[in-house]
């Protein structure tokens, strides 16, 4: 037999099905299965037509039947409904009821599938980031090694390479140490269709081999390949090679264009490969050259990053012990250049997982809580239902169902419930994910669904928990159904019992206690956005373009050509209509991005260094083109050619720091920490207002040089405009093909866009807060709204009669919203309490405020306990506008 | 007074006659699919079927295995007299009722395009 139905789905009638028509039910499904679906449908189809009858008859069998046309004449165990048909026959009763209220139904699934549904969104990011392994070998074994050192305040920063490869050399604890840079290389690949530009990534040739992944066309790099004395190879990560070589399998041992230069094709990576460190599309060993290796700055050179997989046996602690002396032995023989330089090491995951987990955890966190009010909201929804149900239950008690059993069918109902409401739920939290990954900031580059067994795995065990949680309540309180009082209870069957509604009271104010919670979560990410916009940035975005241009070092080898190419594009753009000022400049503000170094002043001790001094090149036009204003001395002119003494510009946080009292300009300073004959001397020619390098921190002291006498790689240009800065782009296309056609425009943005980009995490926080706080406050409302119908419901005769007796409605009302007041005051006290704890976890996430900021703490209760009262106060008006009359009459 | 027989068993027996020494599982679905369109579940067929053993309105024989159901034997059914008056009764009392009002039927139907199922 070539094809058998699907496995588990005979295993599920197996298990359902009891008795002899077993055989025969199993026999001739599979018999059809072969002779007709399998023929008619076609694999996929057969199987989906199996599971579909398979399950119908799991539904539809009813093995009390069965047990009727048992021949008598073979004697048979009789079958017992076994604890899994009679599970069926529960969950069809259970149907059948619900089926009987549709409304509440409806609700009560629609409520679930929200509150399941957000947190599997938030779950599947957190899956996709947090818990899915790597797809490393042994990944357990991989640390992520850093250095750090206290005299500059560097903690856990990018490695030097000379003092990597000594850690391969030296420390015995590792079996390979692996470097790699974090930023990716943005090159041109020319020879295959358009010019286009891609990032590359460069490791040394041993890291595939120590991270254990396998090529899946050719092979990985060798660490003889690495350095510019070996011919350039590249290896092709899988979408590259779809996109550009149309998946051709044949590539591996061609030749291809990079930045000018042939590289040989040797392997070809697979779709599933992570990389992990950087966004990247093709790697290649680092070009360095002998003299590099050997200069200076391969030990001065903090910019990247190395990996090292623990050797056998070796644990952790000692792996990071033998390090330390390692880095100490590194300090004795640099004595300047490793100078307080300590090394340390974090296992893999946990150091690229970072600071993407607390954001995350506070989401998960938030959503849970969501859910607890979406279980809380149902659970009250239960209880009346089960008010409602009181004399059902009380004749099924009289004709002998015993309490489990009614126990057992409540409960039944509630997981089948939540099983819809769980199933609708994933398909929404599925939805909600493409929501959250359109929305995410760049700190997630890349956040891919796994619909894997975690996701089901998790979404089922919400389910359960959700069902249990609303479930158990009602289904322990039907020992108030019972039959004395149900019965006598007579026609106000449907008003609940005092104790009950205690209960329905108490948790409505649960409800409210964990909205505040979001609420207050909420509320600090409103507040840290209002204090982060506030910031001063110290430049203008309105109305700038940037992009980025690179002018590629194989056809422009000189750098003296490039620093040409550079000015005539800056005066071309200059002529675009619409454009009123051009400059460049490397790194924008904001970014965080660029290097430091220490440095010296002429004239100065030997002691009186500066450290840590951001760097950034750019050209006179960039200050004027964003505001920032000259504070003394002057900007980059021509004096400041490619052959004229070298200039800087400093900001003013550099000139309080370092030369408070007296005039920066005309000093020459070194970014050497001793100065020799070596030294360049850069003399300062003006300070500028300070800009933010991080919106979240005060301005650092910085320097720029001019772009002409340091050249970037990539020109970063910088255009302000009087017209809408993108209806400029053709024409700054057209200035750059003018100039070369070769080149390509790209990273083309607005320098709002920076601006927002570096508070996007905390939007991303405040909108997903803000959504389920939101969520939690409806839910919440929607809870008082309701107790407080219940109640006025409960009490109508009551209210009737003292309306007759000339009570006025004011009183009534008043009466009524007392209520509301008494268990809202409980709730807002505790998830005071729960706020001021749980807010604890957003330390790191707010900015300018602290995680108890007294403003929210006193404004969000006020707003829930308005909330609270405007939900309870509309039902108890409508109550005492009940016709007295009416309502005697009707006792 | 011969026992009746509601509408799917209604089915199942005239299945079971129709098909002669043939009448399986298999076949007996297939055949009403066929007729009527109505896809019976087997757990529902066998339910039924289970029913109407015990009432005696039809019997069984279990019968040879064979390989496309791996093994697993077939059972056939035959209508017994009882089943067949049952049956005839049932078939006949609707028969009755609806005697004539047939074109009336139709046409009234026609207008109730795109209502339910009744349930």
């Amino acid at each position: 037999m070539t094809a058998a139905p699907p496995r588990l789905a005979r295993w599920i009638l197996r298990a359902t099905v009891r008795g002899a028509a077993r055989e025969f039910i199993l026999g001739d499904l599979e018999e059809e299965y072969r002779a007709f679906a399998l023929l008619q449908l076609g694999r996929r189809g057969a199987n989906r037509w199996y599971w579909s009858q398979a399950l119908r008859s799991v539904w539809q069998f009813d093995p009390a039947a069965a047990q009727s046309w048992d021949p008598p004449n073979r004697p048979q165990p009789k079958p017992r409904g076994s604890a899994m048909t009679s599970f069926v026959r529960d969950v069809r009763l259970a149907f059948r009821n619900l089926r009987r209220t549709p409304a509440f139904a409806t609700v009560v699934v629609i409520t679930l599938a929200l509150g399941i549904g957000a947190t599997t969104a938030i779950f599947s990011a957190v899956n996709d980031v947090i818990l899915r392994p790597l797809g490393y070998a042994d990944p357990g074994r991989l640390v992520m090694l850093w250095e750090e050192n206290a005299e500059r305040g560097w903690d856990q920063v990018q490695v030097a390479p000379a003092n990597a490869f000594d850690w391969r050399e030296r420390v015995q604890a590792f079996s390979d140490v692996a470097v790699l840079s974090e930023f990716p290389r943005n090159v041109a690949l020319t020879g295959v269709g358009e010019p286009v530009m891609v990032d590359l990534g460069e490791l040394t040739g041993n890291t595939f081999a120590l991270l254990g992944v396998a090529p899946m066309l050719g092979r990985t790099f060798t660490m003889e390949e690495t350095g510019a004395e070996h011919d350039p190879v590249v290896i092709l990560g899988y979408d590259l090679w779809r996109s550009r070589f149309g998946g051709d399998p044949d590539v591996v041992g061609t030749a291809i264009r990079l930045e000018g230069t042939t590289h040989h094709v040797v392997g070809v990576m697979g779709p599933d490969f992570r990389y992990g460190f950087a966004d990247v599309q093709a790697w290649r060993p680092f070009r360095w050259t002998r003299a590099r290796r050997q200069s200076v700055w391969f030990r001065q050179a903090h910019t990247y990053r190395a990996v090292a997989r623990l050797a056998p046996g070796v644990s952790f602690e000692r792996a990071r012990s033998e390090l330390d002396a390692v880095a100490a032995q590194l300090q004795t023989e640099h004595p300047q250049l490793n100078r307080s330089m300590g090394a340390g090491l974090t296992p893999l995951h946990e150091f690229l997982v970072g600071d993407r987990r607390a954001p995350l955890l506070l989401l998960l966190g938030s959503v849970g809580v969501l859910l607890l009010v979406a279980c809380a909201n149902v659970a009250t929804l239960w209880l009346v239902r089960a008010l409602e149900r009181r004399r059902e239950m009380a004749v099924r008690t009289a004709l002998g169902a015993s309490r489990g059993r009614i126990v057992r069918q409540l409960l039944t109902e509630s997981l089948v419930i939540a099983g819809v409401g769980g199933a609708l739920g994933l398909a929404l939290g599925v939805w909600g994910f493409r929501g959250l990954s359109a929305l995410r900031p760049p700190e997630f580059p890349d956040l891919t669904l796994h619909l894997d067994w975690r996701m089901f795995g998790f979404s089922t065990g919400v389910t359960l928990v959700s069902a249990l949680l609303f479930g158990i309540v009602p289904a322990l309180r039907s020992r108030d159904f019972g039959l004395r009082e149900s019965l006598a209870a007579g026609s106000r069957a449907g008003t609940g019992s005092r104790s009950t509604f205690r209960t329905i009271e108490g948790l409505v104010a649960a409800e409210i206690a964990l909205a505040l919670v979001l609420v207050v979560g909420a509320a600090l990410m409103v507040r840290t956005m209002g204090r982060l916009r506030a910031v001063g940035l110290g430049f203008d975005p309105e109305n700038v373009l940037t992009f980025t241009v690179i002018v590629p070092e194989g056809k422009y080898p000189e750098w003296q050509r490039r620093a040409d190419f550079a000015l005539r594009l800056e005066d071309r753009l200059e002529g675009v209509p619409g454009v009123q000022g051009v400059g460049l400049a490397r790194p924008l503000p904001l970014t965080g991005l660029s290097w430091s170094s220490d440095f010296a002043v002429e004239g100065r001790g030997p002691g009186e260094y500066g450290s840590e001094v951001r760097h950034r090149e750019a050209s006179a036009g960039y200050f004027r083109a964003v505001g920032v204003p000259l504070r003394a001395g002057r900007l980059f002119d021509d004096r400041d050619g490619p052959h004229a003494p070298l200039a800087v510009i400093i900001n003013e946080a550099m000139a309080a720091t370092y030369f408070s009292g007296e005039d920066p300009v005309g000093k020459r300073i070194a970014f050497d920490r001793v100065p020799d004959e070596t030294s360049n001397w850069y003399t300062i020619i003006g300070v500028v207002g300070n800009e933010r390098q991080l919106i979240a921190r005060e301005p650092a002291p910085q320097i720029t040089a001019h772009y002409r006498q340091d050249l970037p790689g990539e020109l970063l240009y910088v255009v302000k405009t009087a017209v809408p800065p993108l209806t400029v782009v053709p024409a700054v296309r057209e200035a750059l093909r003018q100039l070369d056609p070769d080149i390509p425009l790209y990273e083309v943005r607005l320098l709002d866009s920076v601006v927002r980009e570096a508070v996007s995490l905390e939007r991303f926080l405040m909108l997903g807060l803000g959504v389920f706080a939101a969520a939690a406050l409806s839910l919440g409302a929607v809870g008082v709204y309701g107790v407080t119908s219940q109640a006025a419901r409960r009490r109508v005769r009551e209210i009737g009669i003292r309306m007759a007796l000339g009570a006025s409605a004011g009183r009534i009302v008043a009466h009524l919203v007392m209520r509301v007041v008494r268990f809202s005051a409980a709730g807002v006290i505790l998830g005071l309490g729960a706020a001021a704890a749980g807010t604890r976890a957003m330390s790191g996430l707010v900015f300018g405020i602290s995680p108890t900021d007294p403003v929210t703490f006193t404004l969000v209760p006020a707003i829930l306990a308005t909330v609270a009262l405007v939900a309870g106060y509309l039902p108890a008006r409508r109550a005492t506008r009940v016709d007295p009359m009416a309502v005697l009459k009707t006792e | 007074m011969a026992s009746y027989v509601g509408e799917f068993e209604q089915l199942i027996l005239l299945a079971v006659l129709r098909l002669g020494g043939g009448a399986y599982g298999v076949a007996i679905r297939r055949a009403i699919q066929q007729r009527t369109g109505q896809d019976v579940a087997a757990g529902a067929l066998y339910t039924a079927l289970g029913r109407l053993e015990g009432r005696g309105l039809v019997s069984s024989r279990v019968a040879e295995s064979t390989p496309e159901r791996s093994g697993r034997r077939r059972k056939y059914y035959r209508v017994e007299p009882a089943g067949a008056a049952a049956l005839h009764r049932s078939v006949t009392i609707v028969g009755r009722m609806a005697e004539g009002l047939l074109p009336e039927l139709e046409a009234l139907a026609a207008r109730a395009v795109g209502a339910g199922r009744p349930r």
